[in-house]
C-alpha cells in the first residue's frame, strides 16, 4: 500500500453521501486550520451532463435507456446521485433509497436481491449491502478522476455509522468497502463524528465551553435516522479526556418524515377541496412544502406560506393546484408532532399509527423525537454513576438549522433538568450541521494517528450471549434463556477477554440458533455475568443459526465442552470464538444477517 | 438276486430274528411267554426223561447251529456268485461291441468296393467323352478356317469404312473446332462483361461510400459551421445560428421553473389569482437558478434613484440618455444599476448538446 497523502471521512447517509478529506501533515496543532475540504463528486445528471456536487444523493436508479457519461463507467446498469434522486418521484419503481435503514432491518436478508423493494419482477434487483458498495465505488471512482495519483484504498478512511447499528450492520459496512476495494476502513459513529467536528472547529471553542465531569448529549437528527449519545469529559493526568457513555437504540425516523407530513397535508387539503392528486404531485407538494415551510421559518411577521404544484402538462398555470400552509399548521404538526412536550419520564407511544408509514422498513411509530429522548436518558440512570441528566447539547442535522426545533428541543430538556433540581444544559454550538459528519469523520483519522485528543468509546452497546439453562424439560416449554454478558458497553476496541473458570456445551455437527441481545440500559452488568431474567431492558439483536463443524472425534450432536473468548476488533465489530479446553479447535460465531423465522 | 439267494436269506434273517427273540423272552422273563417255555421244558423233560431231554435240547441246538451256518454260507456264496456273473456280464457287452464293430468295418469294406466300381465307369465314359470331344474340335478347326477366310473379306470391307468414316470424322472435328473457337470467344467475351460489370459495381459501391463520406463530411461541415456559427454567435450573436449553452440555458429554465411553458401559454382568460398564485412558484424556481448557476451581479452598487457620476462613457457598460454632454464627467440619475453575469456554472455535457430539444415529451406508463 501506497502512503496514504489524505485523511477522508465519508458520511454514508440514509439520504445523502458526503465526502470531506484534508492533507496529512497539514494539521498539527489544534489551534490551527484543520485544512478540510468537502470533495464535489461528480455525478450524472439529465441530458447526458455530468456535475461536480457536494452531495452524492444516497438514491440508485436503474437506466431507462440514458448512456452512460461518467469518465469512468463501463456500462453500468444503475445511475447514483442527484439524477436518481430527482428521478424519484417519476420513475419510483426504479429506484432505491433509505438503502442503509435496510441494513438494520433484522426481517429481512440484507444480502438477498430485494432492492427496489416491492419492484416488478423484470426489474434488476440488488441487495441492501450491494447498495452501500456502491456508493463507496462511485466515491472511489470520483475520487480517483481528482487525484490519480492517490487511489482511495490507499488514504486513511474513516466511514460513519449511526451509532445505533448493530454488530451485524457494522461488519456489513465494512464487507460493503471490501466489495468496493476499501480494504482498510475504520468505523465511526455519527453522532461522535458531529462531536469531533465540533471539537476541530478552529480556536478550540470547545475546552472553554465544557469541563471535566460533563456530559454532553449528542442529538443527530438525519434525513432518515435519529440517533442519541452521551460523552462524558473526563480527567487524566491533567488532561481532559473524553468517553461515548451511552447510544441510543436505532430510530428511523428523521427530517425526511417532516416533508412528507407537511405534504400530505397540503395533500389532504387539495383533496378536500376534490382537486386529484397524482402520485408525482404529491412528491413536487412535498418540496414545496418544505420551502413554505422555511418561509414560515425564517419570517416571523409570515402568518401563511402558499404551496403550489404546477401542472404536468404545457398548460402550467390552467392546471397549476394551490394551497396554503399557515404558521399553526407548521407548529401544530411540525413541532408538537416530532417535538411535543412530555415527561422525562414518558416512553414513546408505541400503538401510534401515523401516515406516512412505509411497508418493512421498520420507521418509529412515534414521531415524537422528544420522547424518544426521554426514554434514551431515563434508562441511563440504572448504574452507580447517573448519565441521565446531560450538562451540555450539541445539535446535529439539518432539522436543527431552524431555530424553532433547537429551542424547543432545549426548552423541553431544560425543563426535565430543572425537575430533577438540575442546572440547566449549554448549547454547545457547531457550525455546519449539514457536513459534520464527513468533517468530523476526516478529523478523526487524524485523532485516530495520535494528533488530537480520542474519544473513547468502545462497544456502543452490552451484548449478551442466550445460553440456554439445563433445566428439567417439560413439555410444551422451552428451556428458559439466560444472558450471559459477552461484552460490556464501553470496552474498548482491541481487547481480547476470556471467560474464566466457565466452561459452556457448545453442540456442534448440527444445525443450532445462538441468540444475541443488547442493552443500553444495564450499565452495571459486568463482562462474564449471567442473567437469570431477560426482562424488557434487553433487545433482542442479530441472531445466528449456524451448523458449526464437527472435527475429528466427535460426533455430529455432541455437545463440546469449550470456552469463551470475545474479541473487540480495532475497527469496532464484536468477534465470539468457542475453544475446546486444550486450545486444540475453535470455532467462530459470526451475526447472521437474517433473522431467524 | 436269485430266489436261492432271497429264501437263504429269508431263512437266515427268521432264523436270527426267532433265536433272538427267544432269548429275550426266556432272559427278560417277560410274562406269559418266558412261564409258556419254561412249562413246555418241564413239560419235555417230564415227557421224555432228563437224559433223553438232555440229549435232544443238545441235538436240536446242533442242529439249529447248523441250519443257520447253511444259511449263512448260501448267502455269501451267492454274493460271489453275482459278483462273477456281473464280470461275466461286462465281457459280454464288450464282445458284443467289437462284434459290432467288425460288422461296420466290413460294410465300410463293401461300399468302397462299390466306389471304385463307379470310378471306373465314370473314367471310362470320360474317355468316350473324351473322343468324342476331339472328333468335334477337328470339325470346329476346318469351320474355323472358313470363317477365317470370310472375315478376311469383312475386315478389308471394314477398313473402307473406316476410311470412309475417318474422313468423315475429320470433317466433323473441324467443325467441332470452329465452335469450340466461337465458344471461346464468347466466353472471353462474357469475361469482359463480367469483369465490366463488377468494375461497376465497385465504382456503385465507391460512389455511394464517397457519397456517404462527402454526407459525412457535409454533416461534420454543417457541424463545425454550427460550431463556427456558435463561437461565432458567441461573440457576435445573430440570426443563424444557436450556441449549445443557450440551449442548455433555455432547457434548465424549463426543468427547474416551467418558464418556457409560462410564456408560452395563454394566459389572457385567466383572472388574476390563477395567474398570480402559479406564477410565484415559477418565479421562485427560476430565480434560484440565478442564485445557482448563472451569477448575476449589479454593474453600479449605488441604490437606483441616487445621483451618480461616471467619468468615462463606455456604451458597453453605459446606456446614457437625457442631456448627453459631449465629453465627461457625466452625473445624473442611476435609473437601473445594470446587469453582468460573473459566473455560468452549467452543467459538463459529455458528449456536447445532441439536438434542438429543450423540454422533452413525458410520457407516464400506468
Amino acid at each position: 500500500m501506497a502512503k496514504p497523502a489524505y485523511f477522508v471521512g465519508i458520511d454514508l447517509g440514509t439520504t445523502n453521501t458526503v465526502l470531506s478529506y484534508a492533507k496529512i501533515g497539514k494539521q498539527q496543532k489544534e489551534d490551527e486550520k484543520f485544512g478540510l475540504e468537502t470533495f464535489p463528486v461528480l455525478q450524472e445528471l439529465d441530458k447526458g451532463t455530468t456535475e461536480k456536487l457536494k452531495n452524492l444523493p444516497s438514491f440508485i436508479l436503474e437506466r431507462v435507456k440514458e448512456p452512460s457519461v461518467l469518465p469512468w463507467e463501463d456500462n453500468s446498469d444503475f445511475i447514483i446521485g442527484e439524477y436518481a434522486r430527482e428521478r424519484y418521484s417519476d420513475v419510483p419503481e426504479r429506484i432505491i433509497s433509505s438503502a442503509k435503514s435496510w441494513l438494520c432491518n433484522t426481517k429481512v436478508d440484507r444480502k438477498a436481491k430485494i432492492l427496489p423493494w416491492g419492484a416488478s419482477e423484470e426489474l434488476k434487483k440488488i441487495s441492501p449491502l450491494e447498495a452501500m458498495a456502491m456508493f463507496l465505488t462511485h466515491l472511489k471512482n470520483a475520487w480517483l478522476q481528482e487525484f490519480p495519483k492517490n487511489p482511495l484504498e490507499d488514504q486513511l478512511v474513516t466511514v460513519t455509522i449511526p451509532a445505533s447499528f448493530d454488530a451485524a450492520a457494522r461488519n456489513m459496512i465494512t464487507e460493503a468497502a471490501e466489495m468496493s476495494g476499501l480494504k482498510s476502513i475504520t468505523l465511526l459513529e455519527e453522532p461522535q463524528a458531529a462531536f469531533y467536528s465540533w471539537i476541530a472547529q478552529s480556536g478550540s471553542p470547545w475546552r472553554k465551553q465544557t469541563k471535566k465531569g460533563d456530559i454532553v448529549l449528542v442529538v443527530d437528527v438525519g434525513g432518515g435516522t435519529t440517533d442519541f449519545s452521551l460523552i462524558e469529559i473526563g480527567e487524566k493526568n491533567g488532561e481532559l479526556t473524553l468517553e461515548r457513555v451511552a447510544v441510543g437504540n436505532h430510530i428511523l425516523l428523521g427530517g425526511d418524515n417532516m416533508d412528507l407530513t407537511l405534504a400530505y397535508l397540503a395533500k389532504g387539503k387539495l383533496e378536500a377541496k376534490n382537486k386529484k392528486v397524482s402520485q408525482w404531485q404529491t412528491i413536487q407538494l412535498g418540496h414545496q412544502a418544505r420551502k413554505a415551510k422555511e418561509q414560515l421559518l425564517s419570517d416571523e411577521s409570515k402568518k401563511t406560506a402558499s404551496v403550489v404544484v404546477s401542472g404536468r402538462g404545457s398548460s402550467v398555470i390552467r392546471s397549476a393546484l394551490k394551497t396554503d400552509i399557515s404558521r399553526e399548521e407548521i407548529s401544530e404538526l411540525l413541532l408538537e408532532g416530532f417535538f411535543p412536550e412530555c415527561g422525562y419520564d414518558d416512553e414513546p407511544n408505541d400503538e401510534m399509527e401515523i401516515g406516512m408509514r412505509e411497508l418493512n422498513l421498520m420507521y418509529a411509530s412515534d414521531p415524537a423525537i422528544t420522547r424518544h429522548l426521554a426514554k434514551f436518558l431515563h434508562s441511563q440512570n440504572s448504574g452507580s454513576k447517573k448519565y441521565g441528566y446531560p450538562n451540555a447539547v450539541l445539535l446535529n442535522g439539518g432539522v436543527f438549522s431552524s431555530d424553532i426545533f433547537k429551542n424547543r428541543l432545549m426548552e423541553i430538556l431544560n425543563g426535565w433538568l430543572k425537575e430533577a433540581g438540575k442546572e440547566e444544559a449549554r448549547l454547545l454550538e457547531g457550525d455546519d450541521l449539514s457536513y459534520a459528519v464527513s468533517a468530523g469523520a476526516t478529523y478523526f483519522g487524524a485523532v485516530k494517528e495520535g494528533e488530537g485528543l480520542r474519544i473513547r468509546g468502545g462497544v456502543s452497546q452490552s451484548y449478551y450471549l442466550g445460553i440456554e439453562s439445563a433445566l428439567p424439560a417439560v413439555p410444551g416449554h422451552r428451556p428458559s434463556l439466560k444472558a450471559f454478558c459477552v461484552a460490556k458497553q464501553g470496552t474498548e476496541e482491541g481487547t481480547e477477554l476470556e471467560v474464566p473458570n466457565k466452561r459452556f456445551g457448545l453442540v456442534v455437527g448440527k444445525q443450532a440458533e445462538f441468540k444475541f441481545f443488547k442493552s443500553n440500559q444495564r450499565r452495571e452488568d459486568n463482562f462474564g455475568d449471567l442473567i437469570e431474567d431477560i426482562d424488557e431492558t434487553f433487545e433482542t439483536t442479530s441472531s445466528m443459526i449456524v451448523e458449526l463443524p464437527a472435527y475429528e472425534g466427535m460426533e455430529p450432536g455432541d455437545v463440546i465442552d469449550v470456552k469463551l473468548q470475545i474479541l473487540i476488533t480495532e475497527i469496532g465489530t464484536l468477534e465470539v470464538y468457542c475453544t475446546t479446553p486444550d486450545d486444540q479447535h475453535k470455532w467462530k460465531l459470526e451475526f447472521s444477517v437474517r433473522e431467524a423465522a | 438276486m436269485g430266489i436261492k439267494r432271497i429264501v437263504a436269506y429269508t431263512i437266515f434273517l427268521s432264523s436270527l430274528i426267532l433265536h433272538i427273540a427267544f432269548i429275550a423272552l426266556v432272559f427278560t422273563e417277560t410274562q406269559p411267554y418266558a412261564n409258556i417255555f419254561a412249562d413246555i421244558f418241564s413239560s419235555l423233560k417230564d415227557i421224555l426223561g432228563y437224559s433223553t431231554y438232555r440229549l435232544s435240547t443238545a441235538l436240536f441246538f446242533i442242529i439249529d447251529l447248523m441250519t443257520l451256518y447253511l444259511a449263512f454260507w448260501v448267502i455269501t456264496d451267492s454274493d460271489e456268485h453275482a459278483k462273477l456273473a456281473e464280470k461275466n456280464k461286462d465281457s459280454q457287452s464288450e464282445l458284443e461291441t467289437l462284434k459290432n464293430k467288425e460288422a461296420e468295418t466290413a460294410q465300410l469294406l463293401l461300399k468302397e468296393k462299390e466306389l471304385t466300381a463307379e470310378k471306373e465307369q465314370k473314367l471310362s465314359e470320360a474317355e468316350d467323352l473324351l473322343s468324342q470331344t476331339k472328333a468335334q474340335l477337328e470339325e470346329k478347326d476346318s469351320e474355323l478356317e472358313e470363317s477365317k477366310s470370310a472375315s478376311e473379306r469383312l475386315q478389308s470391307e471394314t477398313s473402307e469404312l473406316k476410311d470412309k468414316v475417318q474422313n468423315l470424322e475429320a470433317q466433323a472435328e473441324t467443325a467441332e473446332q470452329k465452335t469450340a473457337e466461337a465458344e471461346k470467344a464468347a466466353k472471353a467475351a462474357k469475361k469482359e462483361t463480367d469483369s465490366l460489370k463488377s468494375k461497376l459495381k465497385k465504382s456503385e459501391e465507391e460512389t455511394a461510400e464517397k457519397e456517404e463520406k462527402l454526407k459525412d463530411l457535409l454533416k461534420q461541415l454543417e457541424e463545425a459551421k454550427g460550431e463556427i456559427a456558435s463561437m461565432n454567435a458567441n461573440q457576435k450573436g445573430g440570426t443563424e445560428a444557436v450556441p449549445p449553452a443557450a440551449y442548455q440555458i433555455l432547457y434548465l429554465l424549463q426543468k427547474e421553473g416551467r418558464l418556457i411553458d409560462l410564456l408560452k401559454e395563454d394566459v389572457s382568460d385567466l383572472d388574476d389569482e390563477t395567474l398570480g398564485g402559479a406564477v410565484r412558484t415559477i418565479q421562485e424556481d427560476s430565480r434560484k437558478l440565478f442564485e445557482d448557476r448563472l451569477i448575476l451581479e449589479p454593474l453600479l452598487d449605488e441604490e437606483e434613484g441616487t445621483t451618480v457620476t461616471i467619468e468615462k462613457a463606455d456604451p458597453e457598460l453605459f446606456k446614457l440618455s437625457g442631456k448627453v454632454p459631449a465629453e465627461g464627467p457625466y452625473t445624473g440619475e442611476l435609473i437601473h444599476k445594470g446587469w453582468r453575469l460573473v459566473k455560468c456554472k452549467l452543467p459538463e455535457m459529455a458528449d456536447g448538446w445532441k439536438s434542438n430539444v429543450v423540454a422533452q415529451a413525458e410520457i407516464e406508463i400506468e
